[in-house]
C-alpha cells in the first residue's frame, strides 16, 4: 500500500502566491471604527466612538481592557468589530487606550491605574455624558480591573459587564495559573522595571507552543490565496504581537496580590489604602465566560456572581475561546447582541435627555493634555 | 562502543594501541590510493606515461610517500613509545584524565543508549573529588617545597620578608586548588582576595592597581557574575533536556502509531492527517510536561537564575560605568521615581483645589 504523505500544501507554487498576495499589503489597518480623542492623561487616551445610528441606550458604556494586550481587538475589522455592534446596537460608546508604559511609569501601581487613569476617565465620561453613572464593560484583565473599581466606586457605576475576566485565582485548570502562582515576580520587577511585552507574549505563546508557534502558520499557506484572508490572519497577528510592556510594580501587585494569595474573590484585596469588598458590588452584574477558554478558565470567572453584594446577576456561557469573545461569528451574532439587549433592559434614560446629550458631547469635548 | 577499564590501564598498552593504530590508518590510505589508481588507469599506461605532471605520476609519488612514512612509523615506534613513557611514567597522566572523564563518556554514552537516563553532566561535586585525586598534591609535600623555596630566599635576601607571602600565597593556592571546581565560589573569592591583598603589600605599592583601574571590587564582581552565568547554563541545561526527552517521547509514540497503522493494512491518511496527527501529539504531551511539578520547579529556576545573572550584569556594568560621567541605570530610576512621587503628589493637590479629589 502507498503511504500517501505528500506536503502538497508546501509546494512552491503556494510560496510563490504567499509572496505575491503580501507584497501589496501597505498596511495593517486595525481599529477603524470613527473615534474621537476626547480626554487624555500621561499615556491614558480616552476614545468617544463616533454614533451615526440613534441612540436608544442612554447610558454611556465605557469599555476598559486588559493592560497586557490592545484595546483594537474589539474593532479588529470592520466586519468583526465588537464595537461597531454596540454602536449599531445604539449604544454611545467610549474606551480606554491603556498606552505603552516608558521607563518612567514602572512605579505605576495599581492604585494609580484604578483610583488615578481609570477613576479620572469614569469621571470624565460622567461629565461629558451627564450621567452620575454609566455602563461599564471590563474585559479580562481590564475586567479584573472594573470588578476592583465598582466595588470601590459604586455609585458612579450603572451595569456591570465582565468578559472573560479572572476572579477567583485558586484555580489550576490553566497553565497561565498555574505558572503565575511559581513565578518570582520580586525578581522578576527588580531586574526589568517595566515587564517586556516581549517576555509575556512568549509566555501565552508557550501555553500552547504547537498550535501557536507552527500549525498556525502552516495553515497560512492554505489561505494566501485569499486576499481578505490573508488580511484579517495579519490583523490578528498584529494585535497579538503589539504586546505593551507592563508596569513593574502594578504587575507585582496583580500576581502577588491575585494569582498568587487570592485575596480579590477572599475580600482582603487593598488597593491605595482602600479596602475591595466585593459585596460593594450591587449593580446589575452580567459576567460572560468562555467555556473554551485556555487563558482564563471559566472557574476563576464564575465565581464573581457567588461573591458580589447586587441582587442582578447574570452569567453567561459563550461556547468558544477566549479570543472567540471578540473576533468570532458568535461573537458578532450572538453574545454582542445579547449584551446590548441586557443593557437596554436596564437602561433608565430617555431618548430626550440623550439627544441634548449628543448636542452637549458635541460642543464640549476637549483634550486634556 | 564503551571503552572498558582494562583497554585503558597502563601507559604503555595505550601507546602501543594508538602507534599501532596511526599504522594501521596509513596502510589503509596507501591500499586506498592503490585501489582508486587501478580503477582509474591501467598499469601499462601508467608505466608508459613520461610526464612527471600527469595523474598517473602523482599516484606514483602518493604511494611513495604513504610507503615511506609506514615504514618510518614503524622504525620509530618503539623510539616514540619509550620517549612518551620517559615524560608520562609514574605520573599516570593517560589514566589519571581517563578517570576524570569516564563518568562523564559513560553517562553520556548511555544517555544515548538509553534515551532517557540521568545525565550527570552537572555533577560538579564528582568531579571535584575525581580532580582532587588527580591533582590533590599531598599537602605535606607541598609545605616542605615551599618552606624550602622560603628558606632559599632568605640566604640570598637575609630579613626581606616581602617574598614570604608570595610563597604563602602559593601554597595556599596548591591546596586550594581542586576546590575550585568544586563550584565554590567562596573559596575562590577567598583566593582572589588574599592575592589582591598579597600584591598591594608588595608590588601594588610601587604599581597600585588604582592606576588601571582594576579593583578587589571588580573583580569580585567578575568572578561573581561566572558563576551565576554557570548557574544559568546549568539551569538551561536541565530545561533543555527536559524538553528534548519529551520531544523524543512524542516522536517515538506518534511513530509507534503509524507503524501499528500500516501494519494493520490501514490507510494512515494523507500529509495534513499526519501533520494535525502530529501537532496534536506533541501538544498534548507537552502539555502533560507543562502540568507537572517539575517543569515548574525547573522552568522557575531557569529564569531565576537568568535574572539573577542579568542583575548581576547590571550592577557589574554600572561599576566600570562609575567613574564617568554617565548617568547609570540605578540613577535614573531614582530619578523616575522621583518624578513619579512629585507627579502623584501634584495630581492630588490639583484635585483637592478643584474639589474633585472623591
Amino acid at each position: 500500500m502507498k503511504v500517501q504523505f505528500s506536503a502538497d500544501d508546501l509546494k512552491e507554487n503556494r510560496k510563490s502566491s504567499a509572496f505575491r498576495s503580501t507584497k501589496h499589503i501597505e498596511d495593517i489597518d486595525v481599529g477603524t471604527a470613527p473615534k474621537k480623542l476626547v480626554y487624555r492623561e500621561d499615556n491614558i487616551r480616552l476614545y468617544h466612538y463616533s454614533q451615526k445610528n440613534i441612540i436608544t441606550c442612554l447610558t454611556p458604556v465605557l469599555i476598559v481592557f486588559a493592560l497586557v494586550n490592545r484595546q483594537y481587538m474589539l474593532d479588529l475589522q470592520p466586519d468583526k468589530s465588537l464595537v461597531r455592534k454596540l454602536l449599531q446596537k445604539g449604544h454611545d460608546v467610549f474606551i480606554i487606550d491603556w498606552g505603552y508604559p516608558t521607563r518612567a511609569d514602572m512605579y505605576l501601581t495599581m492604585d494609580d491605574y484604578i483610583n488615578g487613569y481609570f477613576n479620572n476617565c469614569v469621571d470624565f465620561v460622567r461629565n461629558y455624558s451627564s450621567n452620575d453613572s454609566i455602563n461599564l464593560m471590563g474585559i479580562c484583565q481590564g475586567g479584573t480591573f472594573s470588578s476592583i473599581y465598582a466595588t470601590l466606586y459604586p455609585g458612579k457605576i450603572c451595569n456591570l459587564i465582565t468578559l472573560v475576566a479572572p476572579f477567583d485565582f485558586s484555580t489550576n485548570n490553566s497553565l497561565l495559573f498555574s505558572w503565575a502562582k511559581k513565578v518570582d515576580i520580586d525578581i522578576l520587577v527588580d531586574c526589568h522595571g517595566n515587564i517586556p511585552g516581549d517576555f509575556l507574549n512568549d509566555c501565552f505563546l508557550m501555553l500552547m507552543p504547537f498550535h501557536l508557534k507552527i500549525k498556525k502558520y502552516l495553515d497560512l499557506l492554505k489561505l494566501v490565496e485569499e486576499d481578505d484572508k490573508l488580511i484579517n490572519f495579519m490583523r490578528m497577528e498584529k494585535w497579538i504581537f503589539d504586546s505593551p510592556s507592563q508596569a513593574g510594580e502594578c504587575l507585582r501587585q496583580f500576581i502577588k496580590d491575585l494569582y498568587q494569595q487570592n485575596k480579590l474573590i477572599r475580600n482582603e484585596l487593598r488597593v491605595g489604602g482602600k479596602d475591595v469588598n466585593l459585596k460593594n458590588l450591587t449593580m446589575p452584574l452580567l459576567n460572560v465566560f468562555a467555556s473554551a477558554d485556555h487563558l482564563v478558565p471559566p472557574d476563576a470567572t464564575k465565581a464573581l456572581n457567588d461573591h458580589v453584594g447586587s441582587k442582578d446577576t447574570t452569567l453567561y456561557e459563550f461556547h468558544g475561546g477566549h479570543i472567540g469573545v471578540f473576533v468570532g461569528g458568535k461573537s458578532q451574532n450572538i453574545l454582542t447582541p445579547a449584551i446590548s439587549a441586557w443593557l437596554h433592559e436596564r437602561d433608565s434614560g430617555n431618548v430626550g435627555n440623550q439627544e441634548s446629550n449628543k448636542d452637549n458631547s458635541k460642543s464640549t469635548s476637549q483634550v486634556r493634555a | 562502543m564503551i571503552l572498558g577499564d582494562d583497554q585503558m590501564e597502563d601507559n604503555t598498552g595505550y601507546f602501543d594501541t594508538w602507534l599501532v593504530s596511526q599504522e594501521i590508518v596509513i596502510e589503509n590510505l596507501r591500499k586506498l590510493t592503490e585501489q582508486k589508481h587501478s580503477e582509474d588507469f591501467s598499469r601499462t599506461e601508467r608505466e608508459q606515461s613520461e610526464d612527471p605532471t600527469d595523474n598517473n605520476h602523482r599516484y606514483t609519488c602518493l604511494e611513495q610517500m604513504l610507503e615511506k612514512a609506514k615504514k618510518n612509523s614503524a622504525e620509530n615506534h618503539k623510539v616514540i613509545t619509550e620517549s612518551l613513557l620517559k615524560s608520562c611514567n609514574g605520573k599516570l597522566v593517560y589514566s589519571k584524565l581517563y578517570d576524570l572523564w569516564k563518568p562523564f563518556l559513560t553517562s553520556a554514552q548511555e544517555c544515548v543508549h538509553q534515551g532517557n537516563s540521568k545525565i550527570g553532566f552537572a555533577n560538579l561535586a564528582e568531579y571535584k573529588k575525581i580532580l582532587d585525586r588527580v591533582f590533590g598534591f599531598p599537602s605535606a609535600h607541598i609545605d616542605d617545597s615551599f618552606d624550602q623555596l622560603v628558606k632559599l630566599v632568605d640566604s640570598f635576601f637575609p630579613g626581606q620578608e616581602a617574598f614570604k607571602s608570595w610563597v604563602d600565597l602559593g601554597k595556599n593556592y596548591a591546596n586550594m586548588f581542586p576546590q575550585f571546581t568544586g563550584n565554590n565560589t567562596a573559596s575562590d573569592l577567598e583566593f582572589l582576595h588574599t592575592m589582591m591583598s598579597v600584591y598591594t603589600d608588595t608590588f601594588g605599592k610601587i604599581f597600585p592597581f588604582g592606576s588601571v583601574d582594576i579593583t578587589q571590587e571588580k573583580a569580585s564582581s567578575s568572578l561573581q557574575g561566572l558563576e551565576l552565568l554557570t548557574r544559568y547554563l546549568l539551569a538551561t541545561a536541565r530545561y533543555q533536556h527536559l524538553i528534548y526527552v519529551t520531544g523524543q517521547t512524542a516522536i517515538d509514540t506518534i511513530v509507534t502509531e503509524i507503524f501499528e497503522t500500516l501494519k494493520q493494512g490501514d490507510d494512515p491518511g494523507d500529509f495534513d492527517t499526519f501533520f494535525d496527527h502530529w501537532i496534536a501529539k506533541n501538544e498534548a504531551t507537552f502539555q502533560t510536561l507543562f502540568q507537572t511539578e517539575e517543569f515548574s520547579e525547573i522552568q522557575h529556576h531557569m529564569m531565576k537564575s537568568y535574572l539573577e545573572f542579568k542583575n548581576h550584569m547590571s550592577k557589574q556594568v554600572e561599576l566600570y560605568l562609575a567613574d564617568y560621567p554617565i548617568p547609570v541605570r540605578s540613577e535614573m530610576n531614582d530619578l523616575y521615581r522621583t518624578i513619579y512621587e512629585l507627579k502623584k503628589r501634584l495630581k492630588f493637590l490639583e484635585k483637592k483645589i478643584n474639589g474633585t479629589g472623591k
